[in-house]
């Protein structure tokens, strides 16, 4: 990466295929739109520093995941007065999505609604691999755990998620 | 039921449940928000522009070599060109990513970091105030400022929060207060005084409410955020308890020594905006703000020496806003003068280039931060320079 303008092309093009990702990744795990579109400026913002260092990038779109988890943990660690539960207890706001119709946009506010009832645990690991569609792997990656423990992960959330929408 | 293995209804629901669960991926940002994020990432990446390509070409052993200089340095004593650096000049970047960050790095404490991030906040609100004065806080600048101003004082409120000292974080809120209603109530002297610079300080006003409404809401915080800045002519009525500035007696002493030093920087300043710019409207104000900083002093004195330490504190904190109330405002007095004779030059000759050439020299008044009392002594001795050739940065050292 040598140059500025560089770095701003790799920049803007990342944010514009990842940025609705990173989003609604926070909409999960935050609960919240605005707090969901402050994670994304913030994750583009560490991505960025990342990049100026110079930092050779093997999987950018797992490495912004893996930033704006951080970034989740360190919100919570910071208020943490803001109970991990929150989300269970105020359920879960569906994100204005702008252009789409409002089947589309019912359908996908439900399948995160989905993932948003599963307990914290799980809800990670499914959003990753069923929304987003990232490998058992690449998830480890992001996560910082063995690929087997992802799937097992998986796996159990998927389990859970049956039990939830059968029981209901 | 019978034909039913775990194994296939497993695959079998799978298959279902991404179907259904890929559906979530139709949600996206709000297109405005996006755009605007977009915007603001963008923004952030190119006002770390300057110093990322040194960043990037510094291979690890330099930066360290670099980053322990800064260290040698300490407490930025030294005029390196980068410390009065502006936003928008070659050199801020390397102020703020580099200088700045080794100075957090080289204190030893909490207690130390949060006094530097506090200092450095303050920083962000001096720097809003110079280019508005000189009519250039563009929007995109005062929002970096003001995004860099809430870290400073999130990190300065962490760091005190992890000190041991218990009594760490209320000084650090207290001096970090004060501070910043100094800063607020030059603000509004200086409306006072430039008629046609109104909008623009009004901005730099924006810059320090929207910040403070930002910051973790403690209860100094809300608290400054809410209080509105008292006129300075204004006598005080009563003294209020403030319980977030509970102090023990230690660091009510510590305090009295700030406001000691902070009212002999002001009456240093204003002696000398007195010979540079006699006539300036805003000598008069300066010289109210330090009387009233030494009403403000005597009486924490006083409060101290009858016990009440909270009072005391009180008292100590508002001289303390007072006094450099007083230095910001002489400061302010000698620019007046300057931008004054500017417009005269320009009104002469009608060149507009003049705006844009104002010299900016590496004086120490263009340094927020420089009270004498802390560090002084090493002024001399280290002198770091940070020299530009296509592209990649030089660092020279001399003395020691």
């Amino acid at each position: 990466m040598d140059s500025r303008t560089d770095m701003e092309r790799v920049l803007t093009q990342a944010y514009d295929l990842y940025a609705d990702g990173i989003y609604r990744f926070g909409v999960v795990k935050l609960s919240d739109r605005e707090a969901a579109e402050d994670l994304v400026q913030d994750a583009f913002m560490r991505y960025y520093d990342t990049l100026s260092r110079g930092t050779v990038i093997q999987n950018e779109r797992a490495l912004l995941y893996t930033i704006a988890r951080r970034l989740v943990i360190d919100k919570y660690r910071k208020a943490k007065s803001l109970s991990l539960d929150l989300l269970e207890e105020g359920g879960f706001e569906p994100a204005d999505t702008g252009i789409l119709g409002a089947e589309e946009m019912a359908a996908g506010a439900e399948a995160l609604a989905k993932v948003a009832l599963l307990p914290q645990e799980y809800r990670e690991a499914i959003q990753l691999r069923f929304v987003e569609g990232f490998s058992p792997a690449e998830i480890a990656e992001i996560t910082g755990e063995t690929a087997n423990a992802v799937s097992v992960r998986v796996h159990r959330g998927l389990k859970k998620l049956r039990e939830l929408l059968e029981g209901s | 039921m019978i034909n039913r293995s775990p194994m296939t209804d497993d695959t079998k629901y799978e298959a279902i449940v991404e179907e259904r669960l890929k559906a979530g991926a139709s949600v996206r940002m709000n297109a405005s928000a996006k755009a605007r994020v977009r915007g603001a990432v963008l923004a952030y990446a190119r006002s770390r522009g300057p110093v990322v390509s040194p960043l990037s070409v510094f291979r690890m052993r330099f930066v360290a070599g670099m980053l322990a200089l800064a260290l040698i340095v300490g407490g930025g004593t030294t005029a390196a060109a980068a410390e009065s650096a502006l936003p928008g000049d070659l050199l801020y970047g390397v102020k703020v990513s580099v200088v700045e960050p080794a100075r957090t790095l080289a204190a030893l404490s909490d207690e130390d970091r949060a006094s530097v991030e506090a200092e450095l906040a303050e920083r962000r609100l001096a720097e809003a105030e110079e280019l508005s004065a000189a009519g250039a806080l563009e929007d995109s600048v005062k929002e970096e400022l003001d995004e860099r101003y809430e870290k400073h004082v999130a990190r300065a409120e962490l760091a005190a929060g992890r000190a041991k000292d218990a009594s760490v974080a209320p000084f650090t809120r207290a001096l970090l207060s004060a501070r910043l209603s100094a800063h607020r109530e030059a603000v509004v002297a200086f409306d006072d005084s430039e008629e046609d610079e109104v909008e623009d300080v009004a901005d730099a006003t924006a810059l320090s409410f929207s910040a403070k409404a930002a910051v973790p809401e403690t209860a100094a915080f809300s608290l400054m955020a809410s209080e509105p800045a008292p006129a300075p002519e204004v006598a005080r009525a009563a003294v209020v308890e403030r319980p977030e500035f509970e102090l023990g007696d230690v660091r009510v002493a510590a305090l009295a020594k700030k406001v000691t030093s902070a009212l002999a920087e002001a009456e240093k300043r204003i002696a000398k905006a007195r010979e540079d710019a006699p006539e300036s409207r805003l000598l008069a104000d300066a010289d109210a703000a330090l009387a009233r900083a030494r009403t403000l002093s005597d009486e924490g004195a006083a409060f101290l020496a009858s016990g009440n330490l909270p009072l005391a504190s009180s008292s100590y904190v508002d001289a303390l806003a007072s006094a450099r109330k007083a230095e910001i405002l002489a400061k302010g007095a000698k620019k007046d003068k300057e931008r004054d004779e500017r417009r005269k030059k320009e009104d002469k000759d009608d060149d507009r280039s003049s705006l844009i050439d104002e010299p900016k020299t590496p004086s120490e008044d263009d340094s927020p931060e420089r009270s004498g009392e802390d560090r002084s002594s090493t002024a001399s001795e280290v002198e770091v320079e940070i020299e530009e050739e296509h592209g990649e940065y030089e660092v020279k050292v001399r003395g020691g």
